[in-house]
């Protein structure tokens, strides 16, 4: 259980290293300012120019988080797991929509008893779009209300046996898919910017896809008596709450 | 910031957790191929007999139960029965099955004419009585004449090899054996077959003389014809069709065929032995080979492999066919059915662990 915990932990450790460096770069640009106060004066008009000019219209977005089951047919069996996601975005209608072509991760681990314990793993590579509406401003917070659309590449399998086979994991193929599907989910949530950096990301993905079942497994159950489904159609949605950075680029 | 790094650290430690043996695929639906309720007929039971009738019913008889099934063990009866010790081997014809338990000269003969549901137990009183003083060896077997009726063999064996028979025709409902026939000769019989009252048949050999005789009876059994020398092998089995057509074979070894009442005989055989053969009727025959199932259509002439799927042949006992296309293969705790002739065929019966676990 130690090992599973602080291998889960590995991944919050690039985010811990991004937020130092960006901390860092804080503190030059404040050791920095006394010296700007010189040319206040030449400044002031360059300022006036900033309210004016617009920022930066593409910008690169990185988070990552909790994903937590909302149907008892994932919740059962997971009790949450990783969502990621990268993308590229640009401004439109005066950097209040943002338009986010990206890429993302759904994962989910835990270990399982087959006779032997091997870690059972639920994975969707994601590709899609999304959309995010800059509502509502206060202070240092903006709000934008998000949609979004992915296609997904789902599947689900057992690790590989490394020391032989077991009983049970004669039955159930190990280290191949075992559910499989490929097709669409949407999403949708609110984003909270700070001081347009930080964001924190809450969506709810709508995710039920019709999977396929590896015919192995449906041989192997009916070796046991039983008559499997060839396809099933399981509700995999999930409330996602996820941390992340951006990247803007010097306009 | 640190308050989401906390929350972050304690989402990653929920990550990776799940119930062990709650699994994805649970989650697909799946169906038990068969009722589990047919632990009452397969778990610490051994299938006996089974046959397929016209209207597509399923009977059968394991050592502890009698079942039927009109559509494939979807819903079936069945019914409880305690015979132990058999003396003879059980006999089964149509509906009746026969079994004697007991001591050879005091038996109990155990009669059921409804696929074993129900019996009635007798005690045969016979006369004049078996005296097997003198003789080595006295075997008994019982033999289904019609439903009055049953036959009770004795072979008292002599050390001399004359050997003494005895049979007997017992009413069910008087209990009387009324002595039919009885001889001593060099003959031993190994199986005899009546096809109505007073037409049977009757499998023979010689102790001292490598082969198999038949002799008939045509007057219900106290007058039999001269034994008649027909194969170089001791073969045990006897099966009887219509019109005068024979069957005889012995496990694991090949058939042999007579279309006139026994006069005339001729061998048959396949590329591989047969493991246990059924004359479905004069011409139809159906039989289990260590490759497989074979079919003649020719009263044995050709055999002819049936390539089945869904079915281990080589694990199977036994196989009855209805017809040339609607039959049941089975063994101890297995039974596959086939419409299509043996091309396919379908699990009824099969000892799953849902089945036969406590």
């Amino acid at each position: 259980m130690k090992t599973s915990i602080f291998r889960n932990i590995l991944w919050l450790l690039p985010l811990l290293v991004v937020q130092l460096s960006v901390n860092a770069q804080d503190a030059a640009k404040d050791a920095k300012a006394p010296q700007d106060t010189k040319n206040e004066k030449k400044t002031s008009s360059q300022k006036k120019k900033k309210t004016v000019v617009p920022g930066p219209k593409y910008a690169i977005d990185l988070d990552a988080g909790y994903a937590y089951p909302i149907n008892t047919q994932l919740s059962s069996v997971f009790t949450g797991g990783l969502d990621a996601s990268l993308g590229f975005k640009m401004a439109f209608l005066k950097k209040k929509l943002w338009i986010r072509p990206e890429g993302g991760y759904q994962f989910y681990t835990k270990r399982a008893d087959l006779g032997e314990s091997v870690q059972e793993v639920n994975q969707a590579w994601k590709a899609g779009v999304e959309f995010e509406y800059k509502a509502y401003e206060v202070k240092k917070f903006s709000f934008f209300p998000l949609v979004r659309a992915d296609y997904n590449w789902f599947s689900n399998q057992f690790s590989k046996q490394i020391s032989g086979e077991t009983t049970n994991s004669q039955i159930i193929p190990t280290g191949e898919n075992l559910l499989t599907a490929n097709t669409y989910s949407i999403s949708a949530g609110i984003m909270i910017v700070r001081s347009g950096f930080v964001y924190v990301k809450l969506d709810y993905e709508y995710f039920k896809p019709t999977l396929t079942v590896n015919p192995k497994l449906v041989n192997a159950m009916l070796a046991q008596g039983y008559t499997m489904a060839d396809k099933q159609t399981m509700d995999l949605s999930t409330a996602n709450i996820k941390i992340g950075f951006n990247l803007n680029f010097k306009h | 910031m640190k308050k989401t790094y906390f929350l972050l650290i304690a989402a990653a430690v929920a990550f990776g957790c799940g119930k062990k043996d709650k699994f994805m695929y649970g989650q697909v639906a799946t169906q038990p191929i068969m009722n589990p309720d047919l632990k009452s007929i397969l778990k610490d039971n051994v299938i006996l007999n089974s046959v397929l009738d016209s209207s597509g019913v399923i009977h059968g008889l394991t050592d502890k139960n009698a079942f039927s099934t009109s559509d494939q063990f979807q819903s079936f009866n069945h019914s409880g029965y305690s015979i132990s010790n058999a003396l003879t081997p059980y006999t089964y014809d149509k509906n009746t099955v026969i079994v004697a338990t007991g001591t050879v000269l005091t038996p109990i003969v155990h009669y059921s004419q409804d696929y074993g549901f129900t019996w009635d137990s007798i005690a045969p009183v016979l006369t004049p009585a078996v005296n097997s003083g003198g003789y080595y060896e006295t075997d008994l077997s019982v033999y289904y004449i019609n439903k009055q009726n049953f036959a009770m063999v004795y072979v008292l064996k002599s050390a001399t090899n004359i050997h003494k028979k005895l049979i007997y025709k017992v009413n069910i409902a008087t209990k009387q054996g009324t002595l039919v026939n009885s001889w001593q000769d060099f003959y031993i019989p190994m199986s005899v077959k009546f096809t109505n009252d007073t037409i049977a048949y009757m499998l023979i050999y010689r102790s001292s003389v490598n082969g198999t005789y038949i002799s008939k009876t045509t007057n219900g059994g106290s007058l039999w014809s001269a034994p008649l020398y027909f194969d170089t092998k001791n073969l045990s089995v006897m099966q009887v069709a219509d019109k005068g057509n024979l069957c005889v074979y012995e496990p694991n070894s090949y058939a042999t065929y007579s279309t006139d009442s026994g006069a005339h005989w001729r061998q048959s055989a396949y590329s591989s032995n047969f493991n246990t053969l059924q004359m479905v009727s004069p011409s139809l025959s159906f039989a289990l080979t260590n490759n497989g199932l074979v079919k003649s259509s020719d009263t044995g002439k050709t055999w002819n492999a049936v390539q089945g799927t869904g079915v281990d042949f080589n694990s199977m006992k036994h196989i009855y066919f209805n017809t040339d296309q609607k039959g049941l293969i089975y063994t101890d705790q297995q039974m596959y059915m086939t419409s299509d002739g043996g091309a396919t065929w379908k699990t009824l019966l099969y000892p799953y662990p849902y089945i036969i676990s406590n």
